[in-house]
């Protein structure tokens, strides 16, 4: 299921604090590196989308 | 005339006066004055409603009031004549406004003031609408101004998100059951927040959204909601009623989602921040490994150094212990003619002939 924007965003905070966490090495930092390049593609692609989708509801 | 008049039993004119009555006067509306106005049992209104003149009994359900309501408020109502056969003429209750700025603003006020007490109206019942969310129920007239401007903004911000639109009556008589038939069938999507919003208007125009049962269907709403209605000097009980107020539909598309390009900023931020944040990793890394080789080589050569000294100071320890040494300084070494040292005079004496190094030279010796 997609994620939504906030819970993306959400995710790249957490990432840039376990990134700067002077515990974290090397290794871990490029893999931390790596997820969040992901989910700025992500989120990019949230950013990029140019119409709304919108649906009617007969009520009237 | 007498004769050509007809005759009924009393029941029987009752039903007939009702049948004409259902021709001729469906229903009717009527302005006038509140006057002995009472509610029963919490489920039943019974009310005079009157003018200088004349004065007709009213009666409903309490369903079909906007709010409380006191004598002297003047209203327009919309009610079916009827002949009860007991109970005499009343006029049955299908709907109950306000009229009037000063009648409207009254029974707003009052309405405001039942529903504070209530604690429909705490900022501890409000709640956090998602941010941004990804889908959402607009319901608005999709002919309103406030329709177009909600959509315009929300295209502009942040095209992202989807909207059921649920297209209603923001005025008028069926407005508040079409608002809260909206809400219910809303709750019971996957949206994840309710946004109702209309233009502006008088305060008659606005009135839906001061009626209680709307008022109440949004405060139970299921979901969180985000009214604008209006414009920024108007404030219905439905907003206040509300998780988010906003003071117009544009506000309201503002509050509900960010701005596309200052978010895209935001993003690359971040994203230049975490990129930054490897960089310092692996920059710190590679100091340490400098360091360390710096340390190691250190440790080496202060080993290599110490081992220099030792060595050093050996070679000067041989050197200062050189047979040849010795020699110069005017000492000799007597061996015998088979090359074994005399260390002494009587193994010299012994040894009868044997032979004499000077720094310069071997001298044989023949003891007498």
């Amino acid at each position: 299921m997609k994620r939504s924007y906030k819970e993306l965003r959400t995710e790249l905070d957490n990432l840039l604090e376990a990134i700067q966490d002077p515990e974290v090495d090397i290794d871990k930092a490029l893999e931390l590196h790596e997820q969040a390049q992901k989910i700025v593609k992500e989120l990019d692609q949230y950013l990029d989308q140019s119409e709304l989708k919108i649906k009617h509801i007969n009520t009237k | 005339m007498i004769g050509s008049a007809p005759e009924f039993s009393v029941a029987e004119f009752v039903a007939v006066f009702n049948q004409t009555l259902d021709v001729a006067f469906p229903l009717v509306i009527i302005n006038g004055e509140l006057a002995n106005f009472k509610i029963s049992k919490n489920a039943w209104v019974y009310t005079d409603l009157k003018d200088d003149d004349a004065s007709v009994r009213c009666f409903g359900s309490v369903r079909v009031l906007p709010g409380p309501l006191e004598d002297g408020m003047t209203v327009q109502i919309v009610a079916r004549p009827y002949l009860h056969p007991q109970f005499g003429f009343s006029l049955q209750l299908q709907a109950v406004k306000p009229v009037g700025a000063g009648t409207i603003k009254k029974a707003k006020d009052l309405l405001a003031e039942k529903l504070k007490k209530e604690g429909l109206f705490d900022v501890s019942r409000k709640r956090e609408v998602p941010y941004p969310p990804s889908q959402i129920a607009l319901i608005t007239s999709v002919e309103s101004a406030g329709y177009s401007d909600f959509i315009k903004i929300v295209g502009q911000r942040w095209p992202a998100l989807n909207i059921l639109i649920y297209d209603v009556l923001v005025q008028g008589q069926d407005a508040p059951n079409m608002l809260i038939e909206a809400l219910e069938s809303a709750n019971q999507s996957d949206v994840e927040a309710i946004v109702i919003v209309r233009g502006g208007g008088s305060a008659d125009d606005l009135v839906a959204f001061d009626n209680e049962l709307v008022v109440r269907a949004v405060a139970l709403s299921r979901l969180p909601t985000v009214i604008g209605v209006g414009h920024e000097r108007d404030i219905s009980l439905a907003e206040l009623a509300a998780d988010v107020r906003a003071s117009t539909p544009s506000n309201a598309a503002e509050l509900l989602v960010p701005d596309r390009a200052h978010e895209r900023t935001v993003l690359n931020v971040v994203s230049k921040n975490v990129h930054r944040q490897l960089e310092d990793k692996i920059n710190f890394c590679k100091e340490q490994v400098t360091s360390d080789i710096r340390d190691i080589k250190e440790g080496i050569e202060g080993i290599l150094d110490a081992h220099r000294s030792q060595l050093m100071h050996d070679i000067r320890l041989l050197q200062a212990l050189n047979p040849k040494i010795m020699l110069r300084k005017g000492f000799v070494l007597a061996r015998s003619n088979d090359g074994v040292l005399l260390k002494s005079a009587s193994s010299a004496t012994k040894a009868r002939s044997f032979r004499v190094e000077f720094t310069d030279g071997v001298v044989s010796v023949e003891v007498q």
